[in-house]
């Protein structure tokens, strides 16, 4: 008798341990994802969960995100910003630099450490930032200053594979803000057709708008200091990818440069198209 | 200042008018040699001191402090009668005879302005020969010295043949200096450098000589930076001028001369009385300087403004940059692995960054003749020429594309037009993909001739010495354009017209002796010079475009000094004043308010110089030598000068007015210094020497273009104040001592001396900015002086070199 509750009691230490030392295994593997960036890794769209729009939040926390970069300013389109994307979200973040393209390009996977950084908005689209200042009444942001990039971001890898995301214009949401992606059926609208995509000669940026063959407008807004400013915007229809973007309710799409525009198809037909077109377009000349 | 000068003129020129007219008066017979030798009315001639205490101090102690006398910006040396100065801008004239300084035989040294028994010559002050002709004995010496600066590490073996009995003496001297990167704090340096010269007499009066001087030199250059940026690194012995580079010290920024001299000296002695010596020489090498260059991408210099903790607003962010540095100072240097990454990951491997040379390569031809002519034991006469034909081939080439495979032949330094010819450095070949060792970029030549004619007229009298100089030149210089840019298709590419500029120049001179000791000695000189590339053209780079401030410069002045001279005791007190007009400055920046790269041109500048030096010279118990020099000065800007700004594009006019700078500093030259020198010799074999030196009233280089009319009417006059005001560094102390111990015993025929010395400079080791200036980038948007701040060059500190020397004659 002595001897069956010796064991029983053995028997129930050794689970004990067992289950205890399978939980020092859980907490240890947890412990192997912790970087030099802390150890709490959320997902972009928990960031921006953070967000109120028109506020400012400063992380406190020791965090960072991982994200992959699918725009930068290569084509001068984008300015003193990159944009990283997850499997849940995208935002952009904003850097005091130039030429970022060189140190992030398209595919790069980045470890950023959000510890002390700032999310805040421009005109609704969110965005992090380094630092805030509303003493002049309106809210002006900084980006990270350039010798501060070690400190805050990690490259992880290179050259990993990007893919847009294919929507339609019922999906364009808040959600989809910094993510790159890929609509269709799409064509610039009669009057922005043939146009520059900005005022290449004067540095002023433009707005050009996309027309849904099934409804719906996005405008792709263009920085006059892109390099591809002065071109002319393709008459057909088709395939665009960009960077979704909002000011305010507009929705917008960013053009990394023109490789992303494949409009060579016939223009709309159908119902919805008759919403779009001007008058001698409707007589059959195309 | 001004008011008392001019009544000193005055004074000076009437008063020997007024004393010669004495001398006429009395018995003519100074015409007779005889009788004239042997009046006992007759005061001897002005012996000078042991050089010249004053310039011997500024030449060898005053770099510490950037001291210059008189408004002159450089001590220019001659050799062999050869100035290697000239109009062309793409020549480093001093560095011809880099470490081989010890290798010439000093012969004299002159103020600025004051005729002495050298060679007539409008700039020279230093003077130099490469052989000595004399009774001297055959020798052989080795010297090696060691230290802690990029100077001191060096090797040198000279031998003398002496005189031999077939009339020839030769001498050959071989330096080597060595201080490799990561010896010395702030660079390094490797030069080799030989001279040769072999000199015969024939028959006692007909002296031939040929010397060799080959200087090879490859050296880091200093670099300034921001006072930020020495308080974040917390050193004086900062420099943002390197980096990493595969685990290997690399210097961006360096310069190289290799630079063979050859001359030919001929001298003749006509008779007792007359002499003709005659030198020439020519050089056939290369100077280049390398830099990190870059193109459409961020600027990789550690000391960046946009990359200070100042620059940023953000408390936080300042803060978080400020510890960022200090954890990590290998941040505030070069990432030159980072600019490789950059390089290797663009799209076909184009750099981005890379370390470009700037050739020049030299042939100057250089003659200087002198005919001497004794007419009598008073009075003696010089006519000489001087000739110059220099030719300076520029171009550029890719020293190190940084892990790229090529650049494009691209021109960075213009603004964006949207034109896509506008970059193009060569039109006839667009586009063209630079490989690494291939020439790219301007590739042009200046080309200058110059001739000069002089006499010079010397007459002792008994009371009365006096010398008058004249001087006529003439000087073409003209630009030889190899390719065709894209800015300037018409006028860079070929041969531009000849842009002729005479010279003119006199100089009066008298010496009033009072007696065997005391002298009075006044001097008066005016010269017209010629352009020089730098004001004649607003950008020889891209095009052959004369400048429209370029006029010829005047400079005039006057000296008056009061000498004493007694076996223990040398007093000397001067006076002087000097002025220069219709002096032109260029520069190329980018505007921040037009957002663009900008020609700007300032012109009719008119700057006078004046001051007082005051030198004692005596022996303290026997055995201790010392002087002490005072110098006084004010060198300023006598008027507000017009200026232009255009555009580096089409030189189009975008602004103009005058700039505010009358009566600011026109030199970073101290206005007042204090040295004192001891040495204490008690016996010949030992010598111990200290110099100390205090300056004051040095003031910062100046920016013009900031203190402009547009920039005085965008401000308030408090504002207005702070900007146009001139900047002052603290004053500085500064002490340099030397030890000195020789040696000297016989063996055979043979004296062997040794010889062992140790050079301490800056012997408190005092924090000391040696050069300080306002960068010619301005906020011109917000007018916030402190945006692009003064850079400076700190001195290192304490330094030393031990020399070894042993001599066998």
């Amino acid at each position: 008798m002595k001897n069956k509750s010796h064991i029983l009691t053995i028997i129930v230490i050794a689970t004990g341990c067992l289950f205890s030392t399978a939980a020092c295994f859980k907490q240890s593997a947890k412990a192997g994802i912790s970087t030099q960036f802390g150890d709490s890794l959320i997902s972009i769209q928990r960031l921006r969960k953070l967000h109120t729009m028109g506020g400012v939040e400063m992380i406190g926390q020791s965090m960072f995100v991982e994200g992959t970069v699918v725009a930068n300013d290569e084509h001068d389109n984008i300015y003193k910003s990159i944009f990283v994307q997850d499997k849940t979200g995208a935002i952009a973040i904003q850097l005091d630099g130039l030429s970022l393209y060189q140190s992030f390009p398209i595919g790069a996977l980045l470890r950023i450490n959000l510890h002390n950084l700032l999310l805040s908005d421009y005109r609704r689209m969110v965005q992090l930032v380094g630092a805030v200042d509303s003493s002049s009444g309106s809210l002006v942001t900084t980006g990270i200053p350039s010798p501060l990039f070690p400190k805050f971001i990690k490259t992880v890898s290179e050259n990993n594979p990007v893919s847009p995301l294919i929507v339609t214009y019922k999906n364009l949401g808040d959600s989809l803000q910094g993510r790159l992606i890929q609509v269709s059926g799409v064509e610039f609208s009669a009057v922005d057709t043939g146009q520059t995509y900005a005022d290449k000669k004067n540095k002023l940026g433009m707005s050009r708008s996309l027309k849904f063959c099934s409804g719906g407008t996005i405008y792709m807004r263009t920085s006059g200091y892109a390099d591809f400013a002065g071109v002319r915007t393709p008459a057909g229809n088709g395939i665009v990818v960009g960077i979704y973007s909002v000011f305010n309710a507009e929705k917008q799409l960013l053009l990394r440069d023109t490789n992303d525009i494949l409009l060579n198809g016939k223009r709309c037909t159908g119902a919805a198209w008759l919403q779009n077109l001007p008058q001698k377009v409707a007589k059959g000349s195309n | 200042m001004k008011t008392h000068f001019y009544r000193l003129f005055f004074i000076v020129l009437f008063w020997p008018i007024a004393v010669i007219a004495q001398e006429q008066n009395e018995a003519p017979y100074i015409n007779n040699q005889e009788a004239a030798l042997n009046r006992t009315d007759w005061v001897p001639t002005l012996l000078n001191a042991s050089g010249n205490v004053l310039l011997n101090m500024v030449v060898f102690n005053g770099n510490a402090f950037g001291w210059t006398l008189r408004g002159n910006s450089h001590t220019m040396m001659s050799v062999d009668g050869i100035i290697w100065d000239t109009p062309l801008k793409k020549l480093r004239p001093d560095e011809l005879y880099t470490g081989l300084q010890n290798e010439l035989y000093s012969v004299g040294m002159r103020m600025n302005g004051i005729l002495s028994e050298q060679p007539y010559s409008t700039y020279a002050n230093v003077f130099y020969k490469t052989a000595q002709v004399q009774d001297s004995k055959p020798s052989i010496s080795v010297n090696t010295s060691f230290g802690n600066t990029m100077h001191s590490n060096l090797l040198r073996v000279h031998y003398n043949s002496g005189l031999q009995s077939s009339g020839w003496i030769r001498s050959l001297g071989m330096v080597v200096q060595q201080a490799p990167p990561g010896y010395a704090p702030l660079g390094y340096k490797q030069s080799t450098g030989i001279a040769f010269s072999t000199d015969k007499k024939y028959s006692n009066k007909i002296l031939l000589g040929f010397s060799l001087i080959w200087n090879y030199n490859n050296q880091s250059k200093a670099a300034t930076t921001v006072g930020e940026m020495y308080s974040l690194a917390g050193s004086k012995i900062y420099s943002p001028n390197w980096g990493w580079y595969n685990q290997q010290l690399y210097y961006p920024n360096t310069k190289q001369t290799n630079t063979p001299v050859f001359s030919v000296r001929f001298q003749k002695e006509w008779s007792a009385a007359t002499t003709f010596k005659m030198t020439n020489a020519m050089t056939l090498g290369n100077q280049s300087e390398t830099s990190l260059d870059w193109t459409k991408t961020n600027d990789p210099r550690p000391d960046y403004y946009k990359y200070l903790p100042s620059y940023v607003v953000d408390t936080n962010l300042r803060n978080a940059l400020f510890e960022w540095y200090l954890q990590h100072p290998e941040q505030m240097q070069i990432q030159f692995d980072k600019l490789a990454k950059i390089n290797q990951a663009s799209n076909d491997k184009q750099s981005f960054y890379i370390i470009n040379q700037q050739n020049a390569s030299l042939f100057l031809l250089r003659g200087a003749a002198v005919w001497e002519h004794i007419i009598s034991p008073t009075m003696y006469l010089k006519i000489g020429t001087n000739y110059a034909l220099d030719q300076i081939h520029n171009t550029n080439s890719i020293k190190d594309l940084l892990g790229g495979k090529f650049y494009y032949n691209y021109n960075g330094w213009m603004n964006d037009d949207g034109q896509v010819a506008s970059f193009q450095n060569d039109i006839q070949h667009p586009d063209r993909k630079i490989k690494q060792g291939e020439q790219w970029g301007a590739d042009y030549a200046m080309r200058a001739i110059q001739m000069h004619a002089w006499t010079q007229f010397n007459k002792e009298g008994p009371k009365i010495e006096t010398a008058i100089a004249l001087g006529y030149g003439l000087q073409g210089m003209q630009r030889i354009g190899y390719n065709q840019n894209g800015l300037f298709p018409m006028s860079s590419k070929g041969i531009s017209e000849l842009l002729l500029s005479p010279s003119f120049d006199i100089q009066y001179q008298w010496l009033y002796k009072f007696s065997g000791r005391l002298y009075l000695r006044s001097s008066f000189f005016a010269q017209w010079l010629p352009m020089s590339e730098s004001n004649a053209y607003i950008n020889s780079e891209l095009n052959s475009m004369a400048s429209p401030f370029s006029l010829m410069e005047t400079y005039k002045g006057l000296d008056f000094s009061w000498m004493y001279r007694a076996p223990s005791l040398k007093l000397e007190f001067s006076a002087y004043w000097n002025k220069k007009e219709n002096q032109s400055v260029q520069k190329m920046f980018y505007q921040d308010a037009f957002s663009k790269f900008v020609n700007g041109m300032v012109g009719n500048i008119i700057s006078e110089a004046g001051g007082v030096e005051a030198t004692l010279e005596t022996n303290l118990l026997s055995n201790i030598q010392i002087a002490f020099v005072s110098n006084l000065q004010q060198f300023v800007f006598a008027n507000n000068p017009e200026y232009k700004l255009v555009n580096v594009n089409d030189l189009q006019p975008m602004a103009s007015g005058i700039l505010y700078l009358k009566n600011l500093p026109a030199s970073r030259s101290p206005g007042l210094v204090n040295a004192l020198s001891l040495n204490y010799q008690p016996v010949n074999s030992f010598r111990l020497g200290l110099n100390l030196l205090y300056a004051q009233m040095r003031p910062v280089l100046m920016d013009y273009f900031r203190r402009s009319n547009v920039v005085k009417n965008s401000l308030d006059a408090l504002s207005w104040n702070q900007i146009q005001a001139p900047n002052f560094l603290p004053n500085a102390f500064i002490g340099n001592a030397f030890l000195s111990k020789s040696l000297q015993h016989k063996s055979a025929n043979k004296i062997y001396k040794w010889t062992a010395s140790i050079n301490v400079r800056n012997l408190f080791n005092n924090n000391l900015p040696v050069f300080a200036y306002e960068q010619t980038r301005f906020d011109y948007l917000h007018f916030n002086a402190n945006k692009y701040a003064v850079k400076y060059l700190m001195d290192q500190g304490i330094t030393y070199s031990i020399r070894l020397q042993l001599q066998v004659q």
